[in-house]
């Protein structure tokens, strides 16, 4: 039977015994914005794979080119976001609809040399998941000022455990 | 005397083809062609035309998925026949940082087992989460089968930039394997000026199995097994700035060969005066390579 077309989310993020660079200098410019509550960063990798994939075909593209096999993992999230312990946030940016995705293109591009033919379109975007005694108030700064340019993209933040 | 003919790749954001293609014109090479990936994938060329490929510097498709990916992802999809036969048939392949990355993420390096084509290693990004650019000192391996680093000085002297330079290794056990094999061509080291009463608990950490210069006993003597920051400018397991397979005629490294063909890219050649350009060796051990297999 083929596969129906739909939207499959992808996070890929470093293992944990991997630095993760982009985090830890995340960690320094919150701390830089006067919020001392900030314990850790990670930096997470969004996929938004839009057409109809099996499941081998879903697994090519994950391992075979969004995840380094050596130092990254990746999982299928749901719609409810980021898996995020209590005491964390999650943040996702995404390009606001109509901005051009040029690592979407080229993921787009690296599905079909593996060939897969279903793939129709990729968006990207980052995630984070901020560690750390922090009020709302505070991770929309942090959206706002660092992590989002609100002028193409979009964020959302939810706190774990809720 | 036999002709040599080297093969640049091109790809959408290779930007380092053209300095490449100087070094190799420089060393000696009868004909070098910078050309797109896709006369070979289209069939209009053919990889046997040439006795070296050379895979250069550059973000190809922008590195946007990582360092290579997408890149090594095509060679392995469209060309992977091609290459096999090019290396079948004892015929070199260089990788420079980008092309560096291209071939660990193919498989053809560090290739510990002939014919291998399982990513027994990657290049990630730099502990310091920053791009490094700016010149790094060298050991080069004696013992390795290497044949782009062959009759080398031991310490060389090479200009880096990347952002995704960190050589790490899918598991110990490939790390086993690639101190008797030779594999590690080039390591990182320490300064020669760096040595005694410069901060030396971290100064005196060296790869394991090589004493830098003038480091030796100093302060409490304990080698950690790694060259520290920023003389290492990635945070590479042991040390490593380029591999090759267990043959030596594939061979890749983070460092800018090319940037070194001249004695005035020296930073202190007017201090210093002028020797020989240690990435200009590199493309002559090539190419004097091919002229001896032919």
């Amino acid at each position: 039977m083929a596969a129906e077309s739909k939207t499959r989310r992808i996070a890929v993020v470093n293992r944990k015994d991997v630095v993760d660079a982009v985090g830890e200098g995340l960690r320094g410019d919150i701390l830089d914005l006067g919020i001392a509550g900030i314990e850790g960063v990670r930096h997470v990798r969004l996929y938004a794979l839009h057409g109809a994939l099996s499941a081998t075909e879903l697994d090519r593209i994950t391992t075979g080119l969004l995840t380094d096999p050596v130092t990254q993992e990746h999982l299928e999230i749901a719609d409810g976001g980021l898996p995020v312990a209590p005491g964390e946030w999650g943040v996702e940016v995404w390009f606001r609809p109509g901005v051009t995705d040029a690592v979407g293109e080229t993921a787009l591009k690296g599905s079909r040399d593996l060939g897969v033919a279903g793939i129709e379109s990729v968006d990207t975007g980052r995630g984070y998941i901020l560690a750390g005694p922090l009020i709302r108030s505070q991770v929309d700064t942090i959206c706002r000022r660092l992590l989002a340019n609100d002028v193409i993209e979009r964020y959302a933040c939810y706190e774990g455990g809720q | 005397m036999s002709k040599t003919s080297v093969l640049i790749l091109r790809a959408a954001g290779i930007n380092c083809d053209e300095e490449t293609a100087h070094a190799f014109r420089l060393a000696g090479a009868d004909r070098v062609d910078p050309i797109h990936i896709n006369a070979f994938i289209q069939g209009r060329r053919r990889l046997s035309e040439y006795d070296v490929l050379v895979l250069s510097g550059g973000f190809s498709y922008g590195d946007d998925l990582s360092g290579g990916k997408v890149l090594a992802n095509e060679m392995q999809s469209k060309l992977m026949e091609d290459v096999e036969t090019f290396i079948g048939d004892g015929k070199l392949i260089l990788g420079i940082c980008n092309g560096f990355q291209v071939l660990v993420k193919m498989g053809l390096l560090p290739r510990t087992e002939p014919g291998g084509r399982r990513q027994e290693a990657t290049v990630f990004y730099n502990d310091s989460g920053k791009f490094e650019c700016r010149w790094v000192y060298l050991r080069r391996n004696p013992d390795s089968p290497c044949v782009f680093t062959r009759d080398m000085p031991e310490t060389i002297y090479i200009p880096v930039a990347n952002g995704e330079g960190k050589v790490m290794l899918a598991s110990e056990e490939v790390r086993t394997r690639l101190g008797p094999g030779g594999h590690i061509a080039l390591q990182y080291i320490n300064p020669p000026w760096a040595g005694a009463g410069v901060a030396a608990r971290e100064i005196t950490a060296v790869p394991a199995g090589m004493a830098a210069e003038g480091t030796a006993g100093a302060d409490d003597g304990e080698a950690t097994g790694e060259t520290p920051y920023p003389w290492s400018p990635n945070g590479s397991v042991d040390a490593i700035a380029g591999i090759c397979d267990a043959t030596g005629r594939i061979f890749g490294l983070m460092p800018h060969p090319e940037r070194y063909t001249h004695p005035t890219h020296h930073p202190r050649w007017t201090r210093e005066g002028c020797r020989e350009p240690d990435g200009l060796h590199i493309f002559r051990n090539a190419v004097n390579h091919v002229r001896g297999a032919q």
